[in-house]
């Protein structure tokens, strides 16, 4: 069951160059004004930080992101993966949910590579902590 | 028209939604479905059965219902659908329900109905307008493959879809991934969804849900010399005191009533009954602990007025903990659960079993112990996903304080799940009609309109097509 909503070429090359060249630090996505393609609206430089990332997720409304996040482990070392973000706060619109869940696998087909998948509806489930925890647990 | 709410596109798609107790039917694009009538349909005995039955025959043709036009003609039984049909009093009239576990089984009740949606529910020409249907996430191959026949064969839809009930509520919830614990009416269903897809192998269903919540109140009220007159039986009543016998005068009939018909009344004033009666305790109930909780009140048609103190937590106790609380000797009182569910507290059959294995009457499971089960039941890896989307919806789910006893409920019940959470739309039409909107939203979209399975498609790849188009 899908929305049957496009993908922007576009988001084929700026994941490419995130994933092999690092140019940004995290990439953000929506659904153009009338609903019909998903496109990026944000590409932050590689110096951004996590928490300027958060802040750019609105607390009313949806989005997608992906995150290259580098972390330390106390048994491994230093770690990175690329995190997909469905950002979807329960208190945007019901319209805007079901888009954005209905569109999401049309996204997540042309993003090869991703290691994990956060599905979040609030602040406790895109805390840092909590995020590291749960790549951790799928090392093992 | 309608799309103003959601700000749509104009396709003019209609959405149906046949529960086992109300359908759905409305305008794709709107927040709520226009039409919600029972389903339920009223027949009378056909000429020949009359006179095998010897029941009276002159009794069948008067009150002709305005809305099922276009029958069939191998149909020759008047038909009655839609909530005010049926409210009105006649005897000889077999009431009952489409669905049997989830699933329908009466096609002829079913197309009744339907006719009625498309004819007098909406006042629409099927043959304009594209439907999605919500299905039940257990839908069989032949039951989808029967639906799309029918409404491209019959009602000459210019375009159909099927969309499972558990991916359109967990969409409209936002969440691709996540557990699906719909309250209906005649069976609760555990569905869990990944990535926008039902996890068939997981699905589980249990009896305990509104129609069983309404048994149990009847049983309680039988047991309390409580006699349940429906408005229909009462001429005039007097205001009595609280507990007194009611003084009321009854109207007579110069016919017999038919059972179903009473039955269905009488369940009106039980759905009542649970509504502004019953309550979840937070935890666990005692009787000690909610002795102090405030009691209330109810006044029956007759003009009987009770009080109920901790009963009114205990029969809510019911939807947790059945094996303690329910009176397993509670007669069904719904007339839309078909007969299998009078016996659904025996059923020896393994109920808690994808029903789509054996149509199986599903047994009585506690709530919180479904939606555990069914998040068990999955692989290891996706339960911690699951378990952070727990999503209630349906009309059963509307007793107060549900929610939340259900949310503490699994947090002890799943303690390996560190971001357990249970989703609960605070507006009661966003949960009775979840999937509706769900579907409501997706059919609006002008992306969605290269997804439908078209006319021509079905001519030219037939009805097995639906499985590729609506996976």
């Amino acid at each position: 069951m899908a929305s049957g909503v496009k993908v922007d070429p576009e988001v084929a090359t700026v994941f490419q160059d995130l994933k092999l060249k690092h140019t940004y630090r995290y990439v953000i996505f929506q659904l153009n004004s009338d609903n019909t393609m998903i496109v990026i609206t944000k590409k932050a430089d590689p110096s951004a930080t996590y928490d300027e990332f958060l802040a750019e997720l609105p607390p009313n409304d949806c989005r997608y992101a992906v995150y290259d996040l580098a972390y330390d482990t106390p048994e491994s070392g230093k770690r990175e993966k690329l995190v997909f973000f469905a950002w979807a706060p329960n208190e945007s619109k019901i319209k805007q949910k079901m888009l954005y869940a209905s569109s999401k696998d049309a996204l997540k087909a042309g993003l090869v590579g991703l290691h994990a998948e956060i599905q979040a509806t609030d602040a406790s489930e895109v805390d840092y902590s909590y995020i590291i925890e749960k790549l951790s647990s799928r090392d093992r | 028209m309608s799309g103003a709410m959601f700000g749509g596109d104009e396709v003019g798609a209609l959405v149906l939604d046949i529960g086992s107790a109300t359908t759905r039917f409305g305008f794709a694009g709107e927040d709520t479905p226009k039409s919600v009538f029972p389903s339920v349909v009223g027949l009378a005995p056909s000429h020949h059965a009359a006179s095998q039955d010897s029941v009276p025959m002159d009794t069948s043709d008067r009150d002709l219902p305005s809305g099922t036009a276009g029958g069939a003609a191998r149909r020759s039984r008047k038909s009655y659908v839609g909530t005010t049909t049926l409210a009105v009093v006649r005897s000889n009239v077999d009431l009952a329900g489409v669905m049997q576990n989830g699933l329908v089984e009466d096609w002829e009740r079913f197309e009744l109905l339907a006719d009625y949606g498309f004819a007098t529910g909406l006042r629409v020409d099927a043959a304009q307008h594209p439907l999605l249907m919500i299905e039940p996430s257990w839908n069989p191959r032949e039951s989808r493959e029967h639906m799309t026949e029918l409404f491209f064969e019959k009602y000459n839809v210019p375009a159909f879809y099927l969309a499972r009930s558990a991916v359109a509520s967990a969409f409209a919830n936002g969440r691709p991934t996540g557990l699906v614990l719909d309250i209906g009416a005649s069976l609760s269903s555990a569905v869990p969804v990944v990535d926008g897809f039902v996890m068939p192998k997981s699905i589980m269903t249990s009896s305990v849900g509104g129609d069983f919540l309404l048994s149990q109140c009847a049983q309680y009220l039988e047991k309390n010399q409580i006699v349940i007159r429906p408005s229909y039986m009462v001429a005039s009543k007097q205001a009595v005191a609280l507990n007194a016998a009611p003084k009321w005068t009854p109207r007579t009939f110069a016919e017999p009533i038919s059972d179903s018909f009473h039955r269905y009344s009488k369940q009106l004033v039980l759905q009542d009954f649970v509504h502004s009666v019953l309550f979840c305790s937070g935890r666990t109930f005692d009787r000690d602990s909610v002795a102090n909780l405030p009691a209330a009140s109810f006044e029956f048609p007759d003009g009987l007025n009770i009080s109920l103190g901790a009963d009114r937590y205990r029969l809510a106790e019911t939807l947790f903990d059945p094996e303690t609380h329910a009176d397993a000797t509670a007669p069904a009182v719904s007339v839309s659960s078909r007969a299998s569910s009078a016996s659904a507290m025996d059923a020896t059959s393994d109920g808690t079993k994808d029903p789509a294995g054996g149509l199986a009457a599903p047994k009585p499971i506690g709530l919180h112990r479904l939606a555990t089960a069914a998040i068990n039941s999955c692989d290891v890896d996706v339960r911690p996903s699951i378990g952070s989307s727990v999503i209630v919806v349906g009309g059963g789910s509307l007793v107060r304080g549900l929610p939340e006893r259900l949310d503490a409920e699994l947090r002890m019940a799943l303690p390996a799940i560190s971001k357990l959470k249970t989703v609960a739309s605070g507006l009661s039409v966003e949960r009775m009609f979840s999937s509706w909107i769900g579907g409501s939203i997706l059919a609006s979209l002008g992306s969605f309109q290269q997804m439908w399975m078209s006319k021509q498609e079905y001519e030219e790849s037939g009805k097995a097509y639906i499985e590729k188009k609506c996976v």
